[in-house]
């Protein structure tokens, strides 16, 4: 297929960040966990090549770890969530009736409330680490691609093709499966390269506000936290977490607008 | 004197896809000329070349003059004073050519005041005569109408009126009338007609229907891959047509039966077995839309029956109920009122397991061949399906699907294309195809040919017709095009606001209809012989088909009928009070043909 | 017209009580209040905290049902309670609803209007250079978190303010201390809102701008408006009388979306500009286990989000007469 150049920039980038992160530590001259009490806050050394932190922590080496745990969280959230959605919205658009409207109520409430303010309060407090956070920001984040699931799978309801197939004969899993999720497939891979971004901002912002990855943990939102107060006179840890983070989002954006563009030529941006 | 004159006109899009290779067209003042050709001809693109409104990647060469002056090559803003002024243009589709968020009184006034310093009121009143002259009643009220509130036919009148604003020397009308049904063709077309006397501009129609030119222009020009085949007077082309591309196209749009039609045989058991079958869609309204404001009666009690190897066509407009009686049939489960009975077998009683080995027996083939086939299948997957779904081995299958190949008249390397590969006639071959593959009893055609051009039509009905001389299925075939009827069907049922209004052989209800909705629409069937065209008596249809959520008291035809304008009051009386019932039109020649009107139509007072 | 909006509204009641009674479920159940008595030094006895707890209806030993009562039934009367320290959360609220307003329609306004003006023209200059600029600039700010960008911000600011040797660019607090009234405090406060504002329309410019031309480019050969072309009107006010409004109409669906972004938006805005508006306080009511507190901003959110699907609803109609009959 063709893929347009955004997808492949976007690619390109990911594939060069996920390299840095799981390389950089090997080359590394210092570890992640290490502290070096001889160096606070120094600007890049052959030792520390990005210098080190006010506590006296590589902050290349930081910054990696921190940005290893930003991809995991972003890729596994954008998974699960755009997962629940597909079930979610192709059972609602599917069955009709009740279901639907039942599931669909239920996807409204959780977007009239303020999920910033419902992760802020869960994720700290249910015990369980990392794969926990990852779970509630995965259930606050299924329903707007839930809403399009839906309503791609009752326009295709309608199609001839399927209208075909059921009048053939063929059982509603089997139609399911070879006529209706293959045209949902380009939709949810381009909202899941998109989650992955919101993932990894909306993880960042939580950590960044202490509401998310704790401590002995890092992610790259508490590096710009710990980074931020001393940006001016030190950049060099807020700017190579940020550069981080934002070159992350980009990535995905990029690749998830491409892929928008590859599958849907007439509505692409280009 | 020419006003318009389009000479070696060549129109490329970037990469080397040339979509006009030097087509050229003169027309005089006042003079309508038909270009005539199928899809991908290039007419369309000959018609935005003149109004020079051709994406921003089409290359054009060659000349368009108007009253002497060369358009093309000029800027966007010099166009601007042209187009709307001396060079107006009606499009296809009149719903999504106008814009949907101004009233139509609006936009015609706007089409006004771009030409001509005129007050804001002058404008709209000007609309509102323009609108009063192509045909909408209560033009000042309609003017305040969204072009979603209105009717395709009112659509397409307004959209004639706006081409009128500025008296142009030329219209362009480009498939003005294929969006819509014949009865509102006729209208259509009549309201062009009306609009060229009033403003003495030249007309040119583009159309992919000789029917349509027949009746409405002077001269005619046909293309074909993008090249002018050839030209000439109406008169002289079509009836002898001087290319051999002419012929076929003449030959393939006004298409004769190749079978005789067999009399009916009421000794042979029933496939398909009707009665008062009911379908209506509840309308909700509210918040939470719980409260249920009506109801939208789509099918309002129907019955009919198809005996083996028979084919009975449903007619009727769209909007009539025919679609929807097809689908009732085909989900093969309890209707919401009346019975469905196939093969002696009453749907309401079937259990899952005997449904599907039902489906087996009756299959379908839908009118879009784009959509009907799943565009990530190959061919030959398609095909496959519905034998593995019914449990043929795959080796079996595959050998089943070659044959298919073969029976629908495609090549065996089509197997292996996807349907975006195919061209429509292709496709349809396909699902033809498909819905053969179990060998059915009952094949379900819904409007098997109206998404197909002129010749690939003509194509599948011969092979819709051989190949029902050859299987013997029975079929029901519902359409809208009377050619289709003529050429296919044993019995004919006419369908109007969800009743049948007139049932019986096909050369019975099309040869003397009784009911004067049958006769209207075998009269808005445009005919391709200039001369029968231009003589012929004609009764039009006026306004649309009623509300389907509120059909009038009595006869729901009644509103257009132009028998009952004629009664008297006391004669009308039981059209608008009694509901007529379906009764035989000869009593005592058999119950082969009825009619449900009040007052139906002499025997050969209908006749052409 | 009247009638599309209460229908809206109805719909919208039924949801918003649904939604605020879960965001205090949430609070109430999640949230330890006692901890923070707890943790003084000295340690009170747990009698006088109970007793403490118990008067601001915080007591997690009362049943779940019970408090929620309570304080729906005093949500009912208007009173949304007191807050961790004993003071009544509603006068809070309403101070901190006023700065966080203040902070954030400036922005949320320049933002929305910039970035559907930007991505329109843009769509009309398709595949130009500046096209290219400003895709290539919508592509990348959405990517920039409003943590990150608002940092950027300010030490740009910082570097400009020592660049030019005189304070420009100010930013902590709502205005100087002890600055004058009148004109010139009105300058003074202008002149402290104008980063955050920044901070709030860049990161809403973006989103805006790439929906809006990717709705435009829809239009750009739309039917409609080569029917405009042909009645005699330019290319630009075919596209601007008849394309613009009509690409209007879907971008008021993700109006409601893009509320939800600018609620947590604010929260960082408002953190990193020290501004004691709603997001700092649900920042650190969060933190403090402040379950009022917390229920109250979760009220107001819920509303202020229903409140812009309304708008959204409203302007949906208002543009576009297809929907006013049906929904």
């Amino acid at each position: 297929m063709w893929v347009s150049r955004r997808a492949a920039a976007g690619l390109l980038l990911l594939a060069l960040l996920f390299s840095l992160v799981l390389l950089g530590p090997l080359v590394s001259p210092s570890g992640w966990d290490e502290t070096d009490f001889a160096a606070f806050h120094e600007g890049p050394s052959a030792r520390h090549w990005l210098g080190t932190t006010q506590s006296g922590r590589d902050v290349f080496a930081l910054t990696l770890r921190g940005a290893r745990t930003s991809l995991l969280v972003g890729l596994f959230v954008a998974v699960a969530s755009t997962g629940l959605a597909a079930v979610i919205g192709a059972a609602a658009g599917y069955a009709g009736g009740r279901v639907d409207r039942v599931l669909m109520w239920g996807a409204d409430l959780l977007l009239v409330l303020p999920s910033f303010l419902v992760a802020a309060v869960l994720a700290p407090r249910l015990p369980g680490g990392l794969p926990v956070l990852m779970a509630v920001l995965a259930a606050l984040m299924w329903m707007v691609t839930a809403r399009a699931v839906r309503a791609m799978t009752v326009s295709l309801r309608r199609r001839e093709h399927v209208l075909a197939a059921r009048f053939l004969g063929v059982g509603a899993p089997r139609v399911v499966a070879r006529h209706v999720l293959p045209h949902l497939a380009s939709l949810l891979a381009v909202d899941a390269s998109l989650n992955v971004g919101v993932a990894i901002v909306a993880e960042g912002g939580l950590s960044y506000l202490g509401f998310g990855v704790r401590p002995p943990d890092v992610s790259l939102g508490t590096l710009i936290a710990e980074g931020q107060g001393t940006a001016a006179a030190h950049p060099w840890p807020f700017a190579f977490a940020a550069g981080l983070l934002v070159l992350a989002v980009l990535a995905v954006n990029l690749l998830g607008d491409g892929l928008r563009d590859a599958f849907d030529p007439a509505r692409g941006g280009r | 004197m020419s006003v318009l004159r389009v000479t070696d006109l060549t129109v490329r899009y970037a990469p080397g896809v040339r979509a006009v290779q030097g087509a050229g067209l003169t027309v005089a003042a006042g003079e309508v000329l038909g270009v005539v050709g199928e899809s991908g001809s290039g007419k369309t693109a000959l018609a935005l070349a003149v109004m020079g409104l051709l994406p921003d990647d089409a290359r054009v060469t060659g000349s368009v003059r108007l009253r002497g002056r060369e358009l093309l090559g000029r800027s966007d803003a010099e166009l601007s004073r042209v187009r709307g002024k001396d060079l107006a243009m009606v499009f296809q589709d009149p719903l999504s050519a106008l814009t949907p968020v101004h009233t139509v009184g609006d936009q015609i006034a706007e089409t006004v005041r771009i030409h001509a310093r005129v007050s804001r009121a002058a404008a709209r009143a000007r609309a509102v005569a323009l609108l009063d002259l192509v045909g909408i009643p209560g033009a000042q009220r309609r003017a305040r109408a969204y072009p979603h509130e209105l009717s395709g036919g009112m659509r397409q009148r307004v959209m004639i009126a706006m081409a009128i604003a500025n008296d142009p020397a030329v219209v362009i009308a480009d498939e003005p009338t294929a969006a819509l049904d014949a009865t509102v063709q006729a209208q259509v077309l009549d309201v062009l007609r009306v609009a060229k006397e009033a403003t003495g501009a030249a007309i040119v129609l583009i159309t992919h229907d000789p029917g349509v030119v027949a009746g409405f222009s002077d001269r005619v020009m046909v293309m074909h891959a993008g090249r002018s085949v050839e030209s000439g007077p109406v008169e002289e082309l079509l009836r002898r047509p001087g290319t051999p591309y002419t012929n076929e196209l003449l030959r393939a749009s006004s298409p004769a039966r190749e079978s005789p039609v067999p009399p009916s045989r009421p000794e042979r058991p029933a496939v398909l077995d009707v009665d008062g079958l009911v379908r209506h869609h509840a309308l909700y309204k509210g918040p939470l839309r719980l409260r249920q404001a009506g109801s939208v009666r789509a099918v309002d009690g129907i019955g009919f029956r198809i005996r083996e190897g028979e084919t009975l066509a449903l007619v009727g407009e769209s909007g009539s109920g025919k679609t929807t009686t097809l689908m009732e049939i085909l989900r093969l489960s309890r209707p919401q009122g009346g019975r469905v009975a196939l093969f002696g077998r009453d749907t309401a009683t079937l259990r899952a397991s005997d449904r599907k080995a039902l489906r087996r027996d009756v299959q379908v083939v839908f009118q879009d061949p784009f959509s009907s086939l799943n565009p990530r299948m190959r061919v030959a997957d398609i095909l496959a399906e519905p034998l593995t779904a019914h449990g043929m081995p795959t080796s079996r299958a595959r050998a089943r699907v070659e044959a298919l190949v073969e029976l629908v008249g495609l090549e065996p390397a089509h197997a292996r294309r996807y349907p975006h590969a195919l061209s429509g006639g292709q496709r349809q071959r396909v699902g033809i195809a498909r819905a053969l593959a179990l060998e059915p009893r009952l094949l379900l055609l819904d409007e098997p040919v109206a998404a197909l051009d002129v010749i690939a039509r003509a194509e599948v009905l011969g092979l819709l017709e051989r190949l029902r001389e050859r299987l013997g299925m029975a079929c029901l075939l519902v359409t809208h095009d009377i050619g289709v009827v003529r050429r296919l069907a044993d019995q004919v049922a006419v369908m109007y606001a969800g009743r049948l209004v007139e049932i019986g052989p096909a050369d019975g209800v099309c040869g003397d209809p009784a009911h004067p909705y049958t006769r209207a629409l075998l009269d808005a069937v445009p005919l391709a012989d200039p001369c029968l065209e231009q003589r012929r008596p004609r009764v039009f249809l006026r306004g649309d088909p009623p509300d389907p959520a509120s059909p009038p008291a009595g006869c729901r035809f009644r509103s257009r009928c132009p028998r009952y304008a004629m009664l008297t009051a006391a004669e009308g009386v039981l059209c608008e009070e009694d509901d007529p019932e379906s009764r035989p039109v000869r009593p005592g020649e058999g119950a082969g043909h009825s009619v449900a009107c009040h007052h139906p139509l002499a025997e050969g007072e209908s006749a052409p | 017209m009247a009638a599309f909006v209460l229908r809206r509204l109805a719909n919208h009641l039924v949801l918003a009580v649904l939604g605020v009674s879960l965001a205090y479920l949430l609070a109430a159940a999640a949230l330890d209040p006692r901890a923070a008595y707890e943790d003084r030094t000295p340690r009170p006895p747990e009698a006088v905290v109970d007793a403490r707890l118990t008067a601001l209806n915080l007591n997690d030993r009362t049943p779940l049902a019970d408090r929620y009562r309570i304080w729906a039934g005093d949500v009912l009367r208007g009173d949304f309670g007191r807050t961790w320290d004993g003071e009544p959360v509603n006068a809070e609220l309403g101070r901190r609803l006023g700065v966080s307003l203040r902070l954030v329609l400036p922005g949320a306004v320049l933002g929305c209007a910039g970035g559907l003006l930007l991505g329109a023209w843009a769509a009309v200059r398709r595949g130009r250079t500046a096209d290219r600029l400003v895709t290539f600039g919508a592509c990348l700010l959405p990517a920039v978190p409003v943590f990150v960008l608002a940092v950027l911000l300010q030490m740009l600011a910082s570097r400009a303010n020592d660049a030019l040797g005189v304070r420009v660019f100010v930013w902590v607090g709502e205005s100087t201390p002890g600055a004058p009234g009148g004109v010139a405090g009105l300058a003074d406060r202008a002149r402290h809102l104008l980063l955050p504002t920044v901070t709030i329309a860049l990161a809403q410019l973006g989103v805006y701008c790439r929906y809006q031309r990717g709705l435009m480019l829809d239009v750009l050969h739309a039917d409609f408006v080569r029917t405009a072309r042909a009645r005699g009107l330019r290319r630009r006010s075919a596209l601007l009388r008849h394309g613009l409004r009509t690409a209007l109409v879907p971008m008021t669906t993700y109006l409601s979306y893009a509320s939800g972004l600018l609620v947590l938006g604010a929260v960082f805005t408002e953190e990193i500009f020290g501004r004691h508006g709603m997001g700092e306080w649900l920042a650190g009511s969060v933190a403090r286990g402040d379950v009022n507190a917390v229920a109250a901003i979760g009220c107001v959110a819920v509303c202020g989000v229903l409140l812009a699907g309304l708008v959204a609803d409203v302007l949906h109609g208002a543009l576009d007469p297809r929907v006013r009959g049906a929904a």
